[in-house]
Parts: C-alpha cells; structure tokens; sequence
C-alpha cells in the first residue's frame, strides 16, 4: 500500500472551466503546500476547513497563479488524511506548472482513483461500496489509459517509444557482456556504452527542453483558415471572436496579411490564422499574402479548408483540395445556400464535409466541435516534440537524473553492472509513460541480437 | 506384482543434482531419506558441460554453499580450471565457473551420499507416486513392484522422463548419456492429474584430446590463485587445465546449410521447446545468417579421460553431417568423435502448478525441483533440490517452509519466476532476471543466507561462528573506515602517485576508497592501521565502501518492494468471484494463487488497476471480518 506517498492531482476534468482544482493528500499534504503558498499569514495559522486567498510561488521566486487554498486536517477529510485543495484560476497551462511544482517539492502523482481508495482503505467510505469503488479504481484507469495513449501518439510518443527502445537495446548488449563474458564477438565496449548514454541523454532533454514553454500550451493549437478568396474564411473568425477583426467585404482578396485570433475552445488555447485566399494574381501585396498563407499552413496543427459552394469544382478549389493533407485538414463548404457543394465534396472523398451557411452562423459550432474532438483524440501531430503532461514529464526527469548517475559511474570506474542499475531506471520510468515492462523485454531482445550459447 | 518393501519419511525420485541437494539436506535435517536413481554410475552426471558455475549461475552455488548445501563443497574438491569472469565490469557480477572432473564428481558426491547419515541410495526406475483420496502421498513404486511408504515425494527425474534422443533421422526412447529413460513415471503423473510440458535440449559431440590441433587454438589458461566457491574451503592447490577456443568458419556454415533439410528442427521431427539460449549450431547458423563466425570452446571433460567438450556445437543433424562440419573446424581437421552430439525431448512438470515451497498445490506432500519444473543447468537443479529438500523436512516437522525472496537471493528469483510466471522454454538463470542485483553479490552470499542456514540446522555451530566474526570484522573495518582521517600531508604523495586530485583539507578512509581507482588493498600502503585480512574480506570491505550509495538506493528500492510482500493472499481466496478484476487478471491469479500482493503483481496479465482492486477486495474482507 502506498499510503506512504503524499499524492497530487488536478481533479477537476482538463479543458473546461475557469476555476481547475488540484488536490493533494497524505501526510506530508501541509509541508508541500507550505513551501508554495504565499499569503499573509503562516500556513500553521490557517485554520482548518477555511478558505484562504494567496500566490503560488515556486523556487525562483516565481508567480505562478493566485489561488484559493482549503486546507483540510485529517481525519474530516475525503481520504482521512490531511488534505490541501488548491483552486486555480489561471487556465490549464498554470494549472499544469503548479502541480509540476508540487510534484518537484515532494508530492507523487495520484493513480486513477487513488483518492477514492484511500478512502476507503482508510475507513471513509462504507463497506457496502467497496464494489462501486473496486469499478472506479478500473473503469478510471481505463479512461486515463486510453487519455494516456492519446496524448502519446503522435510524434511526442513515438519519439519517447524510440528512446526506451534504444535503452533497452543497450541493456541487452551490456546484459550479453555480463552474462556471456566468453563471447568476445559480442562485448560491449565502454566507448560504445558511453557514446550510446549520451545520446540517450541528448534525445530524452530535447523532448523535455520545450516542456516549460510548451508550444501548444503556451501559444495554444495554431489552426489555419485557408480557401479560395472570398469562400468566407473572415466571415468565420468573425463569428468565433463575435468582433469584427476581421475585415469581410464582398470583393475578394480584401485580407492580404495574416490575421491572428486568439481564444480558447473548451479550455484549449486556440490560435486562429486568417490568411489570404489563395489563388493566382497579379497583385504584387496579395501575391506577399499568399505567400504568407502557405507558410502558415506549413507551420499549422490543423487546417480549416473553406471551400466556396457557389464557385463550384474550379481549378483553384480543386488545387486547394488536392494539396491539403487530409489527416490535419477539417473541410468546409460555405454557402451551400446558393450551391449545395455537390461535386466538391464528391471531389475530396471524405465523409467527414461540414456544410455550412457561415454568414447566417449556420456551421460555425460544427467546425469548433471538430476542432475540438481533434484535440482530445490526439490526432494532431504536434510539429514540435514536446513534452506537455507533467506525469510524464516527472518520469522523464527520474530517468535523466539516471543517465547522469550512470555518466558519472562510466567516468569514474566503467563498472556496467553499476551502469546497467541506472539505465534499467531509464527504461522502467520510460516504460511507466508508454505502458511497457521491461524485464522479459531484455532477456527477449539478448536472444534476438546475439548469438551466445552453448 | 508387488510387495512391500519399506518405510521412509522422505523419498527423492532422482539422483542429478536437484535429488542429490534435496536428499542431503532432508537427511541431515533428520528425516529418513531414500534417494532413487535409474543407474548407479549415473548419480551427480554432467550430462551436459563439464562445468559448474558462470555468470548468476556462480552465485546460485555460493547460496547453496551459504544456505549448507553441497555443490560447492563438491565442485571445489573436483575441479580442474577455475576462473573469475566478469572482474573488470563491477562487483555485483564477479562470478566463478570451474571445470569439472566430470567422473570424479560424481564419486566425490555418491560417497558423500553414502556416508550420509539417514540417506539410503537405491538404484530403481520409480514408477509411480502413491496418493492416498485427498491427495497426499502415501508412497511411491518402483518398477520392480517394489513399494516405499513415505509422507513426502521431491520429484527430480531431469531430463528423463519420457525422454527421446534426436540424430537427425534417427530417433528413439532414451536417456541422456546413453542412460534408459523413465518411461511410466510421466503417465502416472499425468493420471493424477498433474499437467506436463514438453521441453527440448541438446549437448554438443564429444571428442578425443589426441584428434585435435590446439597449436591453432586460442589457449585459455584458469586464473591464479583459485578462489573456491564454498565458504568453507580454504584453498584449492592444484595444477590446472586449459580449455580451447576456436572459430566455426564459412566452410562450416555451408555443411549445415546443405544438410538444413535433414535437420529434425527445421523438419518439424522436434516437439519440444527449445532454450533460446542453448541454439544448436545449425539455429545459430540460420539464425544469425550473417555472423561469418561462431565461438566453439573445447573443454576437458577429466584428468583421467581424453574425453573433450565441443561448446558451442549442440546439434541434431545426423551423424555423418555433424562428422562432416566438425572436420571444417580450425584445429578439428582430424577430429575423431567419441560420443554424437544429440537433442533430447522430455517430459517436465508445468511449474505453476507449485507452491514457492516446491510443493503442488493440489498434492500435499508432492515437491518437484530442478529440470523437472522446467529451469536448465546443474546450478539451478542444485539450488531447487536443496529448497524441496528442506521444505519436504520443514512439512514433517510442522514447520512452514522456507520462502527466499527476491531481494535476498538468485534462488528467490528463479523460484519465484518458475511458480509465478511459468517458462515456455527451459528457464536459464541470468544476472538481469535479478532486479536487486548489486545486493545479490556472490561475495556476500553468506553474509545475506548464512544465518538462514543456521537457523535451519544445515550450518554448524562452528561454521556459524566463524561467520558471525567476518561480520564483526567486515563492520568493525567499515566503522575503522569512516572514522579515520588522513591529513592532507599524509594523503596527498599517495593520489599524486594515483594521478587522483590533491586534497586542501583532511579526509576519511572512506572518502578515500570512494575515489575511482583506488583499491582497498592500495589504500592499506598507507593506512597504518588497516588490520590484516584475506583477500575475501578484503573484497567484501572494498564493495560496500565504494559502492555504497548505489547500494543504499538499491536498499531503498527494495524497501519499497517488500512492503507489497508482506501482504499476504490467503490460498482460498476465489479470484473469479471478484467482480472488479478484470477477466484476464481473474483467471491468472485463480491459477497462479500468489501467496502475497507483490507476487500477486509480478503476474504477466495482472496490472496495477488490479492490485489496487485486491487491495480493496482484502480491506473489505478484514473489515467484515471484524
């Protein structure tokens, strides 16, 4: 039993609200919130079961959010255990740092439904619910399983999946050097071992160098608005904002720059790109804006395709729709009021068109809805490799933490079974983020490589 | 036909080197033992190398030395090359391996056998378990219809049962090293109920000494001075032999690749399971298509033989195909064969269906230990007799049995991974199963099981004793170590001769030590007070001082680690009853029935979810209970 560990979560659900609540439980709940909350008075003073107003602040001297904070004594407690409930107001982004500090001052992330069985394991919660609360325990780690794997497909994912591979690789040759020391065709020299640690190293730091900044979380999602002139591209960012920043007249060509917008959908932080409608001209300032709008689109996660119904299957649109990447394209089709977009849409061949009147709001939650749904599917392919949840993020800085140690081990002794201790770190926490275990993984892979045995 | 033909406590079916362990230690434990054997001239064979230990497998024998077993002892009176492998790549996986005297180690262990107080050996094909309604052992049957009354049964048949010999086309019923195999024990188990695998093996050819070239081999000489394996052998003072080292080449590739067809492995002739890390030749050839060369060691099989050991050349191609490639070979031109190389198929118990004592859940009374569970090597064998053994007599005596764990001991592992995760292939042990590695040393094998062994009664009052003093002296030099400073003036001519950083201000003996490149022995050049003491301890100090914040953390891992095993699974518990289990998890632990929450947690299909789930189940037992 884990009762040992001061656990820490946010435990209202990602991407929606103002106000995220992170909760922390366990013995040492009081000391952590005492290191990062500020306020006027000391945390020993504040009563128990009140709300008091105060900063986050972490080891720098930082702001990171003003919050409201309940501190809670055990045992009239949810877990019967000290309880600190930090309610954040800073958006998801904040939210995340915060509780990335309390793991970095103590705390260790919560398992699916560890609050509730601490609950019970601590006797809160009645015998006759031990089998409602034995469903939560699976039925959340299903749900965080599943969120897990979403938020790791995509490159971030693959790229952690390489590393933990490459560990593994690298236990193997040393367990061969180790287990089969007459092999000489097999042994693992020290230059190798350390080339191959330090690259570890290098790649696993990359993923992480960004996670403060975190592109996505920081700037939020970059969505292009692209189409043909005039398809009403403005027209829609005008309805998202409700403002009119965007500057919509009937003669097309009239957005020759690139219009960023702002807002967050659900909780996500969203840029909206509105580029000029492409097409060919003469004009030297629109052939400036186009350009722009194919930059944009190469840096953009997502791209929202407004095609133009009235124009019908013209050269341009089918241009447009033959270069767009249907993996990160949502398609639109405007003003089926005067065409219903019949040929265009039989002409990009996915099911997935949303058919809208956008001048008269007609579409406009369809395509935020879709935005939406390709965020929390995790099917967008971030083009920066960055780390962005912090339970990940915690294992990977145990297992840079490792890769030091077993540096320092090469340098001064070269003892690989010392090494070997600290690479299986490496693997095991990289296994705890792609779900993987790594004991037969080893043993599996010296038989693949090598040939030893009698 | 049969008739009553005595009474032991014990019985051992089996006289490799599971039986031999597991016989001693229930006889000098007490009991009255009878330990069967197929053949007399076959009790303590090596029917494979002619070798005892290597890497993880050196440790398993130096617990089996600390817990007062006696393959060690056994090893280090017979052995004729010994070498330290691994000395550059840190103290956690020195390990020893030895040749053997193959014929002399069996004498050597059939007369400890002999003169073993409580311990009848019988030369008897055992035929059946006898098991009274409820499944206890009543007794066994021997061949000749001759029946033995006993309480406990440690089933070590090996590589016996049911065993078939494969050269190429040719196959038939046999044993290993021309032995008979048992052939009804197998379908008396299975009768019972008991649930068999089907594994296979292989051994290389045997060649004469005379036949072979070594002038175009490499020369591997053992290393001096000998370190014994046994805690208890002071010194082994003996001439060594070399063994051989030479290439399979591209000629020897193609001989095997012509003949792949006539291979029973890629033929489908062979059932069994193959180890993955015991490939045949012709596997390595096939399977590392590109690998232009493979290692063949040639290894003595005695001082009164001319018998050689071709390591690396396991095979079931046929006769003349394997007389064929062995002619390719650098130093085997002329090569004459002496015994085949063969596979062999045979019968072992799936070991899931044990107890982490050995014992069958199902069969009170019932243990099984060595091949028959599945594992491979004479170490790993040795190492199961000795648990079955003991726990056979601790059953007698009322006792609850001895359970190693994993942070305790290599044996924990391979017990614990036999019982809890099963093997699909014959289970070798290997220093990465051990997650605890840096605290499973084979230096400190005595200091973590010694007094396990004593407890036990298979360690002496004097033997003990003299442990209990190279504990005091390892602590008493630890403490001496960290207490002791040296001045800058002292201490600063002794790094510049080690090319190591000066020091401005003083520092301790420990810090000292902790230094790359400087041995503990070098450190006594100038530390006047260091007392004098053997190389052995010598080691033992050096690993705990230098290693020690590595061996802390591994400390604390291990902390962690035992909690989840001190919460124990009840055998009754009913897993499918379970609803918040999911399926898989249900019926793994319902097969598996792990004794605690941790082995509960090392179960292939269990996951955490699940383990907080049991918690949960146990949290509500306990508080119904009340």
């Amino acid at each position: 039993m884990d009762k040992f560990y001061t656990i820490a979560a946010v435990s209202t659900p990602p991407g929606t609200g103002g106000i995220s609540c992170i909760r922390i439980s366990g013995e040492k709940a009081f000391k952590i919130a005492a290191l990062v909350f500020n306020c006027n008075k000391k945390f020993e003073e504040i009563e128990s079961h009140t709300v008091t107003y105060g900063k986050i602040i972490n080891r720098d001297k930082e702001l990171l959010d003003e919050v409201l904070l309940l501190k809670m004594k055990k045992p009239k407690t949810y877990t019967r255990e000290d309880v600190i409930e930090i309610h954040c107001h800073g958006g998801s982004v904040v939210t995340r740092n915060v509780l990335e500090l309390l793991f970095k001052e103590g705390a260790v992330p919560a398992q699916p439904g560890e609050f509730t069985k601490r609950a019970f394991l601590n006797g809160r919660i009645d015998l006759s619910q031990a089998e409602a609360v034995m469903d939560l325990i699976n039925s959340k780690t299903q749900k965080s399983e599943k969120s897990a794997i979403m938020q790791l497909e995509g490159r971030t994912g693959t790229e952690i999946k390489k590393i933990r591979q490459t560990t593994i690789q690298l236990l193997s040759h040393i367990a061969v050097s180790i287990d089969y020391p007459e092999y000489k065709d097999d042994k693992i020299t020290m230059e190798e071992v350390s080339e191959e640690v330090a690259s570890i190293k290098k790649d696993l730091g990359k993923l992480i160098e960004n996670f403060d900044t975190g592109r996505i979380l920081r700037e939020g999602l970059n969505v292009a608005v692209l189409g043909p002139p005039n398809a009403g591209k403005s027209t829609f960012i005008n309805k998202v904002t409700g403002e009119e920043k965007a500057i919509v007249t009937h003669i097309p060509g009239t957005t020759r720059d690139v219009l960023e917008i702002q807002f967050s959908l659900s909780g996500y932080p969203i840029v909206l790109h509105d580029t000029a409608g492409i097409r060919k001209t003469d004009d030297f300032i629109e052939r400036i804006g186009i350009a722009k709008s194919l930059e944009i689109k190469e840096k953009s996660e997502l791209i929202i395709l407004i095609l133009d119904a009235a124009r019908g299957l013209d050269d341009e649109t089918k241009s447009l729709i033959d270069q767009s990447d249907k993996s990160e394209t949502i398609f639109v089709i405007n003003k089926t009021d005067l065409n219903n977009g019949g040929e265009i849409s039989e002409y990009i061949g996915t099911e997935k068109i949303i058919k809208g009147i956008l001048s008269n709001d007609f579409g406009t939650s369809d395509i935020l809805d879709a935005i939406q749904s390709r965020i929390e599917k995790g099917r967008l392919s971030i083009k920066d490799i960055a780390v962005t949840n912090a339970r990940h993020k915690r294992h990977i800085d145990e297992a840079l933490l490792s890769l030091e140690r077993a540096i320092e081990t090469g340098d001064s002794n070269g003892f690989l079974d010392l090494m070997a201790v600290d690479l299986n770190i490496v693997a095991e926490e990289l296994g705890k983020i792609t779900g993987e275990n790594t004991g037969e993984d080893i043993i599996k892979n010296i038989f693949k490589k090598f040939c030893v045995g009698k | 036909m049969e008739y009553k033909a005595g009474k032991y406590e014990i019985a051992i079916i089996g006289a490799g080197h599971a039986g031999c362990e597991a016989a001693l230690a229930a006889a000098r434990l007490g009991c009255s033992t009878v330990l069967f054997t197929l053949n007399m001239d076959s009790v303590a064979n090596m029917p494979c190398n002619p070798s005892i230990g290597g890497t993880a497998k050196g440790h398993l024998v130096r617990e089996i030395d600390a817990l007062g077993g006696q393959m060690g002892k056994s090893a280090d009176a017979t052995l004729i090359q010994s070498r330290m492998l691994n000395k550059a790549k840190g103290p956690a996986v020195h390990s020893l391996r030895a040749q053997i005297d193959r014929r002399a180690y069996q004498e050597e262990l059939k007369q400890v056998i002999e003169e073993q107080k409580n311990l009848d050996l019988k030369q008897a094909e055992v035929t059946e378990v006898l098991f009274d309604n409820e499944n206890n052992v009543i007794g066994i049957k021997t061949h000749t219809g001759a029946i033995f009354n006993c309480k406990c049964a440690v089933i070590c048949s090996g590589t016996y049962l049911k065993s078939r010999i494969i050269i190429g086309e040719v196959n038939y019923p046999g044993g290993p090293d021309g032995m008979f195999p048992a052939n009804e024990l197998s379908t008396s188990l299975v009768s019972a109920g008991i649930e068999l695998m089907r594994f296979k093996t292989g051994t290389p050819a045997r060649v004469h000494r005379n036949s072979l070239d070594f002038s175009v081999m490499e020369e591997q000489k053992g290393d001096e001075p000998i370190v014994p394996f046994s805690f208890e052998t002071e010194k082994i003072d003996i001439e060594q032999k070399s063994c051989y080292l030479t290439y399979t080449n591209k000629k020897t590739h193609e001989v095997i690749k012509e003949n792949l067809d006539r291979s029973p492995l890629f033929g489908g002739e062979i059932d069994g399971v193959g180890p993955r890390y015991c490939p045949s030749i012709e596997d390595k050839v096939v399977r590392f298509s590109d690998k232009p060369r493979h290692q063949i060691f040639i290894e003595p099989m005695g001082l009164k033989t001319n018998e050689m050991y071709v390591q690396g050349m396991s095979s079931s191609l046929p006769e003349e195909v394997q007389e064929e490639m062995l002619k390719t070979i650098s130093g085997l031109e002329n090569v004459k064969t002496m015994r085949t190389a063969y596979a062999i198929e045979y019968d072992c118990v799936n070991p899931l269906q044990l107890k982490a004592s050995l014992e069958f859940k199902n069969y009170s009374g019932l243990y099984s230990a060595g091949q028959s569970n599945g594992s491979s090597g004479y170490e790993e064998a040795g190492a199961q007799g000795l648990i079955a053994g003991i726990n056979a007599t601790r059953k007698l005596h009322k006792k609850d049995p001895i359970v190693l764990g994993r942070a305790e001991a290599y044996i924990g592992v391979l017990i614990d991974d036999l019982v809890t995760k099963g093997t699909n292939e014959p289970y070798r042990m290997m220093t990465s199963r051990s997650e605890y590695r840096l605290l499973l040393r084979q230096d400190n094998a005595d200091i973590r099981l010694t007094p396990r062994g004593y407890e036990l009664g298979l360690i002496s009052e004097e033997r003990y004793e003299k442990f209990v003093q190279k504990k005091a002296f390892i602590e008493k030099e630890l403490n001496r170590l960290r207490k002791k400073v040296f001045s800058p003036k002292e201490i600063n001519p002794f790094f510049i001769k080690k090319g190591n950083n000066e020091v401005k201000s003083g520092i301790t003996a420990e810090a000292v030590l902790k230094r790359p490149g400087i041995s503990y022995r070098e450190l006594k050049e100038i530390d006047t007070d260091a007392p004098d003491c053997s190389s052995v301890y010598e080691e033992a100090i050096e690993v705990m001082c230098k290693y020690e914040g590595y061996l802390r953390r591994q400390s604390l891992q291990v902390e962690r680690f035992a909690k989840n095993e001190k919460i124990l699974l009840s055998d009754n518990i009913n897993y499918s009853g379970i609803d918040g289990l999911r399926l898989e998890a249900r019926q793994k632990l319902d097969e598996v029935k792990p004794r605690n929450i941790g082995q509960a947690s090392r179960i292939s299909g269990v996951s955490p979810s699940d383990i907080n789930v049991l918690l949960i189940y146990l949290e509500q037992k306990r508080r119904s209970g009340k």
